[in-house]
């Protein structure tokens, strides 16, 4: 199996990093199987001299294009509206006032892998992102639930079910991961594997509208991602999600004062700490700090900030006829993939 | 920098004076007109990263690879958009348009959004002997455009300064001609096809694919390094021309309202300027549905849509500033309803077909259709945001706002009997400025009772008159309330004639109106208008 990295670093015990990168693994091995498309294991691109890999980022806005609602409804109903693999929570003061909005991109699954390897590991891993983290059993799997005595599957089952009203996620006293309906790794990856069918009689910005389910035609993200697959893939080359796989929050746009002062928001030594991203670019956070402007406006919903903060994931290829054999289109099926996505092969 | 393609620009004039002398920066007013020395109190106004990186020092650094070393220093970055009106035809000979911007700081210039570069390039290279750009001057509240170029006269390519923002939206037309505010009509940065799918832009809707470094079709250049930075319009559009535009409407605002001492408020020193973007469509935007026509002459005409066309809800009234939110983050003036009309309208494929049938339609001579279908002039960002400034600000209610949006509401764009009623604006006038949290003014504030008066003082306007209909709606207690209801009966209307036998009839109605919005964007701003190939137009019905 693939050396999949952990994006974020905090996988801890080792077992964890083994419980996602079978996860991962689950996704890449799926889709690599999927008839007549381009999408192909990372273990093909180790046969692929650096020189003659590419690897494109594919950039969108995290601001929810589909949501026709306020800023303040956006903010509230993150399970409902925010659908671009991006989700935040605000922090307000005793007056209303915003002052802190904290993005995520991280993915559920890694949380399910620290959940499958202990109900410590859990925990450790979420005060690693939250400090002074004080989740309890009920907080994470909902009522009723023994962590220590079930089963490490039953553990992720029960987190996965309790994202959405887990304190800790939900908004109330944190958030941790990805819990929008859409927002999964498994979306990601069936976007990826089938925009990477070839549709040389469809234009590739039009392609997500010709893959059903798999693609929302209105989002910024989703058909950002398809029509980057599809260009590759029309070109006849191998594509796969590079290494680590996710979404990484890059930057924010628009113009930011503090005071009358211009600031490059996404410069860390010139932002005052302002804008801070962290965990691999699966988490970010802005501080309201006094004075702080976007436009010329103050931060008054996180809508507002993603309207402006892009995010980014990578796709590796090569050229088909650099591949092995076993990875290009049409080896779907191929017993060789097989041995490879086993493990059998490195 | 102009907004899309570039014509070409006719030299009517020799440099007057023979020799030119070279090795300081110089300035033209116009094409065509005599390339001059800047003073010294005129190159004490330049504060742009372009003139401060690279022009005040070395205004003789010609080469594209010495100009974004000085700009882009060791840490900066640059990004590459491409944008043309035949942009999707991949046959080499011709040119297109690249628009370079950059990121990050360089001697405490702060690069984005701050500079751009454009640059035409053929299937080999950049024309890069050729460039226009602007900067912003944070310090002086300005554009500056620049252009290097070569004028008879000069043994080679030089640069000049070609003006700036400063006045820019009051200048005649005579005034404008031959330079860059031709096109720049307010000063600011301009994407004409600022929303998505930013047709005729390389975007993740629309894809060249000769540039995407894939495959075996790619022009040689898009093996470059530039282009290996080639990036979405989508970029261009969050990041460099919406943050522009609002940067430059707030200053606009500032320089027209002066604080009153003590609690006196504020005061317009010039009502009619400042408020004439709420009146007047002094730009547009070029919005279109988000599904392809099918019908584009580039790469090859196809048969028609694949599926049904969304007609935008901004053909139908000025949804941005009526509802608010969205990517633009408009406040607005709380008239959500405004948002449904994205709904009111899906063209069948078949429907579709007819009408571009019925009407001729034609783009470039050639038969039938931009890329993106439904390809129409919106109300432009630089308006919007503007309006949106002032009613944050204070400087008029959402009430007033909205009661002028509401004159010939189901004409977002080129309104004549809106633009008709700046003239009862006040010259000047006082306001409370508005901050964060507080409650606007109440309704009708100082200005509006201005209008009210200056309306009744010209005469019992005639009913059904532009003049009567702003007049009833400001002297509503509940204005706000009034344009909700006729924005429901609006939609309630249009979605009726679209549901029964009439349906065929309110197309045609519809398609005719959109030809004719393209037909008065081309009157309003000529020359931004840079080849046949930006606007379908129709010969039939």
């Amino acid at each position: 199996m693939f050396a999949y990295t952990d994006p974020s670093g905090t996988l801890k015990p080792a077992r964890a990093l083994t419980n996602y990168r079978g996860r991962l693994h689950a996704e890449y091995r799926q889709h690599a199987k999927l008839a007549a498309s381009a999408f192909t294991l990372l273990e093909a691109f180790g046969e692929v001299p650096a020189a003659r890999q590419r690897v494109d980022t594919v950039r969108w806005i995290a601001f929810p294009k589909t949501a026709q609602a306020t800023n303040t409804t956006i903010d509230n109903d993150r399970f409902g509206l925010q659908d671009e693999y991006v989700e935040w929570r605000v922090e307000r003061n005793a007056a209303g006032a915003v002052t802190q909005v904290t993005f995520t991109t991280e993915f559920l699954e890694y949380y399910e892998a620290l959940a499958m390897a202990s109900h410590a590991a859990l925990v450790a891993g979420i005060k690693a992102v939250i400090p002074g983290a004080a989740p309890t059993a009920a907080d994470l799997y909902g009522p009723n639930f023994n962590p220590t005595t079930a089963a490490p599957e039953a553990r992720a089952r029960a987190f996965r079910g309790n994202a959405t009203t887990n304190p800790w996620n939900d908004g109330r006293k944190g958030i941790l991961c990805l819990a929008q309906q859409f927002n999964t790794l498994g979306a990601l990856f069936n976007l990826g594997g089938h925009a990477a069918v070839p549709k040389p009689n469809v234009p590739a910005g039009a392609v997500c509208a010709t893959l059903g389910g798999f693609c929302g035609p209105e989002r910024n993200s989703d058909p950002s991602i398809s029509a980057a697959v599809q260009t590759l893939a029309r070109g006849s080359r191998g594509i796969s999600f590079a290494d680590p796989v996710g979404i990484q929050i890059e930057s924010l746009g628009g113009i930011w004062r503090i005071g009358a002062t211009q600031i490059d928001i996404n410069d860390p030594a010139g932002n005052q700490g302002a804008w801070t991203i962290t965990r691999g670019g699966r988490r970010a956070v802005l501080k309201v700090v006094p004075g702080l402007l976007l436009d010329d406006v103050a931060i008054e919903s996180g809508a507002q900030v993603a309207a402006v903060l892009s995010v980014i994931a990578q796709a590796v290829s090569a050229a088909e006829a650099d591949l092995p054999a076993w990875s290009r289109v049409g080896q779907e099926q191929s017993q060789r993939l097989d041995e490879v996505a086993a493990g059998a092969v490195v | 920098m102009k907004p899309a393609g570039r014509p070409a620009l006719v030299a009517m004039c020799l440099v007057l004076g023979g020799a030119v002398t070279h090795g300081q920066l110089r300035k033209q007013a116009r094409e065509g007109a005599p390339v001059q020395a800047l003073t010294a109190a005129q190159r004490a106004t330049l504060g742009d990263p372009l003139f401060t990186l690279v022009l005040q020092a070395t205004p003789t650094e010609t080469t594209l690879d010495g100009i974004e070393r000085r700009l882009m220093g060791a840490t900066g970055t640059r990004r590459l958009f491409v944008v043309h009106e035949q942009g999707l035809d991949p046959t080499r000979g011709g040119s297109r348009r690249s628009v370079l911007t950059y990121r990050g700081t360089t001697q405490g210039q702060q690069l984005q959004p701050n500079v751009v570069l454009s640059i035409s390039f053929t299937d080999q290279a950049l024309l890069a002997d050729d460039i226009e750009a602007w900067g912003w001057d944070d310090a002086h509240s300005r554009y500056n455009y620049y252009k290097l170029d070569r004028q008879p006269g000069e043994a080679a390519p030089s640069w000049k300064f070609r003006g700036s923002s400063v006045g820019a939206d009051a200048l005649t037309p005579a005034a404008r001609a031959g330079t860059c505010m031709r096109c720049h009509i307010n000063g600011a940065p301009v994407m004409k096809e600022l929303p998505l799918p930013w047709n005729n832009w390389h975007s993740f809707k629309s894809t060249l694919d000769y540039l995407d470094g894939v495959g075996s079709d790619d022009w040689p250049i898009a093996a470059t390094p530039r282009f290996r930075t080639l990036t979405g319009a989508e970029s261009l559009e969050v990041d460099v021309i919406v943050p522009s535009i609002k940067q430059f409407n707030g200053r606009r605002v500032k320089a027209l309202v002066r604080a009153l001492p003590g609690a006196a408020g504020s005061e317009v020193t010039d009502g009619k300027r400042l408020l004439k973007p709420l009146f007047v469509s002094t730009e547009y935007n070029l919005n279109s549905a988000p599904q392809t026509s099918g019908l584009h002459p580039f790469p090859a005409v196809g048969s028609g849509p694949a599926e049904a066309v969304a007609v935008p809800d901004t053909f139908f009234l000025n949804a941005n500033l009526l509802a608010g939110g969205g990517l633009l983050q408009y406040r607005g003036v709380n008239v959500p309803d405004a948002r449904q009309f994205g709904s009111v309208l899906a063209v069948t494929a078949a429907e579709y077909r007819q009408l571009v049938e019925d009407f001729h339609t034609t783009i470039g001579g050639a038969r039938f259709d931009t890329q993106f279908a439904w390809f129409t002039p919106e109300a432009s960002h630089v308006d919007n945001h503007l309006v949106d400034v002032l009613v944050r600000e204070g400087v008029i209610t959402p009430e007033f706002a909205a009661s002028v949006m509401a004159v010939d509401l189901e004409t977002p764009v080129f309104s004549a009997p809106r633009a008709s009623l700046l003239r009862f604006v006040p010259a000047t006038f006082r306001f409370k400025p508005r901050g964060p949290d507080d409650v606007p003014t109440a309704h009708p504030d100082a200005m509006t009772r201005g209008v009210i008066q200056a309306i009744r003082a010209a005469g019992t306007p005639a009913p059904g008159s532009p003049e009567a209909t702003l007049l009833a709606l400001l002297e509503d207690p509940d204005p706000l309330e009034k344009v909700r209801g006729l924005v429901r009966d609006y939609l309630q209307r249009e979605r009726a004639a679209l549901a029964g036998a009439g349906r065929a009839g309110e197309l045609t109605r519809l398609y005719a109106l959109l030809l004719d919005r393209r037909a008065k964007a081309v009157a309003a701003v000529p020359d931004i208008v840079e080849s046949k190939f930006l606007f379908p137009i129709g010969s039939g019905q």
